[in-house]
């Protein structure tokens, strides 16, 4: 059989973040095939790489017989490749029908359109009771099941579904895959990728699992479901060159240095942080953990005060932070890195880092003669590993480069407590090990730190508490080792097989669409 | 009684006002360049109204097709040339290129039809008919009539016809009209073409009304501004409450305030910066901040 | 502005030099030359300031609005309050700078366009209400200096070289203390900026009343200089395009940029006088073609053209 669909060494990403690195995979005709990983695994990437909307920068995509080399993205929906993309991406403010009919926009999809049209009515008899409907306006599953209506109106031969029940409740998602199974007997190839990996492994036929961009095992779904590979992409496991932490005690004795007590944050109505409660204590290195859309940039969006809590408080050393702007949270010694780099693109290395200082701490310190403060952050990016980079404009670093920056010029702010958004984020493994050696010699300075990260094999072994956030709420807290093992976290990262049953899941009650 | 008069008055001026709003919000939701050179294109359809009817006695609202379908390949062809790579551009660049383009245009169209106000004149725009106790001006109400079916026929388009979906598919969500095989540049260029003939459209309308120079686009971009930011920037239905409420303003205050006819110029801008400071979203609610 | 160490002795030495030179000459009455001397200073006060505010981050497009309320403000002191010709730029100043402030405060939220466009309705509106307001303002009629009230000629002209260096040098010592990091990273990344503990919104209005200021002063120096002033003279967009497209050719967010700007923007004005004769449309034609050349083809400028300064990165808008 020769497939539909044949991603041949394919590597690709974002400016200069590699998300994958030699990516094969096949899809055959009429199969459904699943693609499994941790959240920036690449899966996604993957599947833009495919529609064209990113480049690909080294290796060959096949659809057909055709390579899609210098295809436009819409060009390649006219030869058959439709994407439902994550995060459905409905057209806001367009009525249900004239998404679809966007959908058959293409010359491939407009001639059959009206017949289409009753046939998606028919797979989702909700979306025909909403026609007239603004989509934007819809619940969370109807807007999944518009999205992929709008793929199947173009008519495609090869369906792509990313993350369709993403933040759905079991019963939505369950009705969403439902729908997803009927189109697959109708022989349509489906590549799928999905959070809930027991589901997709129970829909599709041979699945792929994507670790750090690169395909680390592929297989007959009966294989996968159970294989120790799939645990370990998820929740980490091998690799020991990242060594272990010389722990340092945190202090319990006094009051804790960061509490957060009730904190709710809703966006339009939707709940992003539900009832969270934390207290850190002074010099603890704790991680924070959890699967796509828990809501952890959003808690250290409320923690340095680019966003205020909707209820509860935050308590910083003493002082009450609800209501302060970042600059005040900074002031307070309150740092943190942003997932998304965001160096000072045309600063020099050096004038990054020495912006850091001058506007945090004391008056005393922010005034001292600008020639300490450059040796204080020369001193801060030797730390860092950059001592060599100083005068080079900080647009052209590596991105692990930038990444190390932002750290140092975090440290330069004097922070007491260090917030960490994905810092080992899209880096190499020697970087990663580079940086976890850097951390560690931060939090020896006496810096409590929280870390957000999904490269969970690497942090197990620098902190010494981790916090599982899921759907807004603090679902496991504790020593690393026990967190990891708790079947409720496995099963918020792995997902469980959605079984009619589930509904009534006391845990998945909480969810919503 | 003022009140049928002033609502009269507002309703004309709304009507023009609407379709000068449309054109600049449709160029602005799908590009996302804030097109500052949108007066001038005004400006030069209402010289092109004028000299059809000057030279060749062409009424300004048939001259108005005309206009507008060579505004639409100006602005498709500016678009391409200069406009394109200016896409991804920082904002400033896009500011200062918009701003530098009106600049030559008004400033070339002052040196070939120098800077004497020009007006087209056929027969009906200085009659009047009687509504009740209301004066209702004939030409004013032929270029409101001709404003209002546009902006009909704009909505028409952008709701019941495939291109017209696209291109608020592309306001709405790039990567979403990309997976729906609209192809996004072709989509832009046609946009903007199409503001810069509704700009030329509007300019014809205008002809017959107020006096042509070739300095008048400025103070109707502010104007246009106003309604846009007023209704929420890019909001097509926003732009068409926000043109209505500015002619209301601009009304009222001609009629009640001292000095109100001089003062009713300045609503515009007093209005802007109120909005852009209460409700960077405009009234219509749509979150803009970047 | 931009370099982290204001390179330049060099360029602080040129600028000495052409002021002193400047200085020198115009007490010899030079035809033409001291005309030109006085717009060339009128024009980097004006430049400079729009640039200090661009380098924050701030597209100004009313610069105008500056401009003409200092024109009306040593208008109204010497008039009314029979202040001199010395005193009266203070009174401009400080009502530059207010408004200024008002400006940076009251848009807080605004960026990019939105600023943009509020500064453009901010200069409208002063314009309207200066038509509006004869009691105040002489309405359309416009305000006469009282006869005699004028200095020599020269004096202005030498005042005003001065005024410009000083604009110049106010700027070099500002951009060398801690300001120049923070303007730079608001610039780049205002979210990273504020978590270092930068405040956008104090230092932002703070380079919004130092520019403001410059501005109105150098409104008030075309006050002393014509005599008179009027609506439509003193909030015109005319100088201040002037003075964005001195610092766009000469180079944004550099220190000479506006300087080297405003002198091809005079010398240029001249050729097209010779050529075209005065008609203001062809010169103003002349600089929108410049000015979307530059844009298009010249993003860093002459400056950065001559110091071989590396592209911007496109900012993602």
């Amino acid at each position: 059989m020769t497939a539909l669909l044949s991603v041949e060494r394919l590597s690709a990403g974002y400016g200069e973040l590699r998300v994958l690195e030699d990516v094969s995979l096949e899809v055959g005709a009429g199969e459904v095939v699943c693609l499994l990983g941790a959240n920036g695994a690449g899966k996604t990437t993957t599947l833009m790489a495919i529609t064209g909307v990113i480049g690909a920068r080294g290796g060959d995509i096949v659809f057909a017989g055709g390579s899609l080399a210098g295809v436009a993205a819409h060009h390649r929906v006219e030869r058959g490749i439709a994407l439902a993309p994550e995060g459905r991406q409905v057209f806001q403010d367009c009525t249900v029908e004239e998404n679809l009919l966007l959908g058959a926009f293409g010359r491939r999809g407009r001639g059959r359109r009206r017949a289409r049209l009753d046939e998606v009515f028919d797979l989702f008899p909700r979306l025909a009771e909403r026609r007239r409907q603004q989509a934007g306006l819809m619940s969370g599953g109807e807007q999944q099941m518009l999205a992929i209506g709008r793929a199947l109106m173009t008519d495609p031969r090869l369906l792509m579904l990313d993350e369709p029940s993403l933040g759905l409740s079991p019963k939505v998602a369950l009705s969403v895959y439902e729908a997803v199974a009927r189109v697959a007997a109708t022989g349509l190839s489906i590549l799928l990728v999905e959070q809930n990996t027991q589901t997709a492994l129970s829909i599709a036929t041979r699945g792929y699992v994507l670790v750090h961009g690169r395909v680390v095992a592929a297989g007959a779904s009966a294989e996968l479901r159970d294989a120790p590979v799939l645990r370990e992409a998820f929740l980490g496991g091998g690799s020991d060159r990242l060594g272990a932490t010389p722990r340092r005690a945190p202090d319990e004795v006094t009051a804790p240095l960061l509490s957060i007590r009730g904190v709710e944050k809703h966006f339009g109505g939707v709940p992003a942080i539900q009832s969270f409660s934390l207290s850190l204590h002074r010099g603890e290195f704790c991680g924070l953990i959890g699967p796509n859309g828990a809501g952890k940039t959003t808690l250290m969006n409320l923690l340095t005060g680019y966003m205020r809590p909707s209820a509860g408080e935050i308590v910083f050393d003493g002082q009450a932070i609800v209501g302060l702007r970042p600059y005040q949270c900074c002031r307070l010694g309150i740092a943190r890195t942003f997932q998304i780099v965001r160096p000072f693109p045309e600063m020099s290395v050096l004038d990054n880092v020495v912006t850091g200082w001058m506007f945090a701490g004391d008056a005393a310190s922010r005034r001292r003669p600008e020639a300490d403060v450059r040796a204080e952050c020369v001193a801060l990016l030797e730390l860092v590993g950059l001592g060599g980079r100083l005068g080079s404009p900080s647009g052209s670093l590596t991105l692990g480069e930038k990444k190390r920056l932002e750290l140092a010029r975090a440290l330069a702010t004097r922070p007491r407590l260090l917030l960490l958004d994905e810092v080992l984020g899209g880096l190499s493994d020697a970087e990663i090990v580079q940086m976890c050696a850097v951390l560690r010699q931060v939090h020896a300075r006496g810096i409590t730190i929280l870390m957000i990260e999904h490269v969970i094999r690497a942090l197990v072994r620098l902190v010494d508490r981790l916090v599982v956030l899921n759907f807004g709420r603090n679902l496991r807290d504790g020593p690393p080792a026990e967190v990891l093992a708790d079947p409720m976290v496995v099963e918020a990262y792995l997902g469980r097989p959605l079984a009619v049953d589930d509904a009534r899941h006391p845990m998945t009650d909480q969810l919503h669409d | 009684m003022l009140l049928p008069q002033v609502l009269i008055d507002s309703l004309l001026l709304s009507g023009l006002y609407a379709l000068m709003a449309l054109g600049l919000a449709l160029s602005f939701g799908v590009t996302n360049v804030l097109n500052f050179a949108h007066g001038e294109a005004i400006m030069l359809g209402a010289y092109g109204a004028f000299f059809m009817f000057s030279m060749f006695g062409i009424d300004p609202l048939l001259a108005l097709p005309i206009v507008a379908l060579i505004g639409f390949g100006a602005g498709y062809l500016l678009f391409e040339t200069l406009l394109r790579r200016a896409l991804h551009a920082p904002q400033i660049n896009q500011i200062l290129l918009t701003f530098g383009i009106g600049l030559i245009l008004s400033n070339g169209a002052e040196i070939a039809f120098s800077p004497d106000m020009r007006s087209a004149n056929p027969a009906y725009a200085s009659k009047a008919i009687l509504i009740g106790s209301a004066f209702v001006p004939v030409g004013r109400l032929a270029a409101c009539v001709v404003a209002v079916v546009l902006s009909a026929a704009l909505l028409w388009w952008l709701h019941r016809t495939e291109y017209g979906r696209a291109c608020r598919a592309v306001a709405q969500n790039r990567l979403a009209a990309t997976l729906s095989a609209i192809n996004l540049n072709n989509v832009y260029a046609v946009a903007f073409g199409l503001s810069i003939a509704i700009a030329a459209a509007t300019g014809a309308a205008l002809s017959s009304v107020t006096p042509v120079t070739p300095f008048m686009g400025f103070h109707l971009l502010v104007k246009a501004f106003a309604i846009v930011v007023l209704g929420g920037m890019g909001s097509v239905g926003g732009a068409l409450i926000g043109a209505l409420l500015l002619g209301f303003l601009e009304t009222l205050v001609a009629y009640f305030v001292p000095d109100g006819i001089g003062w009713a110029e300045g609503v515009a801008f007093a209005v802007l910066f109120a909005v852009l400071i209460l409700r960077p979203g405009g009234v219509a609610g749509r979150a803009v901040h970047q | 502005m931009s370099a982290p160490r204001p390179s330049g002795s060099g360029i602080a030495v040129l600028g000495a030099v052409v002021t002193l030179g400047a200085l020198a000459v115009i007490p010899f009455n030079p035809p033409l030359l001291s005309d030109w001397l006085f717009r060339i200073a009128m024009l980097v006060m004006l430049a400079v300031s729009w640039n200090m505010m661009a380098s924050a981050g701030m597209i100004s497009l009313g610069h105008s609005a500056f401009w003409g309320l200092g024109g009306y403000c040593c208008a109204l002191a010497a008039n009314v309050l029979g202040v001199g010709f010395g005193m009266s730029f203070l009174a401009a100043a400080v009502v530059g700078a207010a408004t200024g402030l008002v400006l940076a405060l009251v848009t807080g939220r605004l960026r990019g366009v939105f600023f943009a466009v509020a500064t453009l309705a901010l200069s409208e509106g002063l314009r309207i209400a200066g038509l509006m307001l004869p009691d105040l303002t002489g309405g359309a009629a416009g305000l006469f200096l009282a006869p005699g009230a004028r200095p020599p000629a020269n004096l202005l002209y030498e005042v005003a070289v001065v005024a410009a260096a000083l604009s110049v040098a106010i700027t070099w010592l500002l951009f060398r203390t801690r300001l120049r990091f923070a303007v730079r990273a608001m610039r780049e990344n205002e979210d990273a900026a504020q978590m270092l503990g930068i405040n956008p919104l104090l230092f932002r209005a703070l380079i919004s009343a130092i520019a403001g200021a410059m501005a109105a002063t150098a409104g008030g120096f075309n006050l002393w200089y014509s005599g008179y002033i009027a609506p439509d003279i003193a909030f015109t967009l005319h100088f201040a395009i002037l003075a964005q497209i001195a610092v766009i050719i000469g180079g944004i967010n550099t220190l000479a940029g506006p300087v080297i700007g405003a002198f091809l923007i005079i010398a240029l004005s001249e050729v097209t006088r010779i050529l075209v004769g005065s008609r203001e449309g062809y010169s103003l034609l002349i600089y929108g073609v410049l000015l979307v050349a530059a844009i298009s083809f010249l993003p860093n400028g002459l400056y950065g053209l001559l110091t071989h300064r590396r592209m911007r990165p496109t900012e993602s808008a």
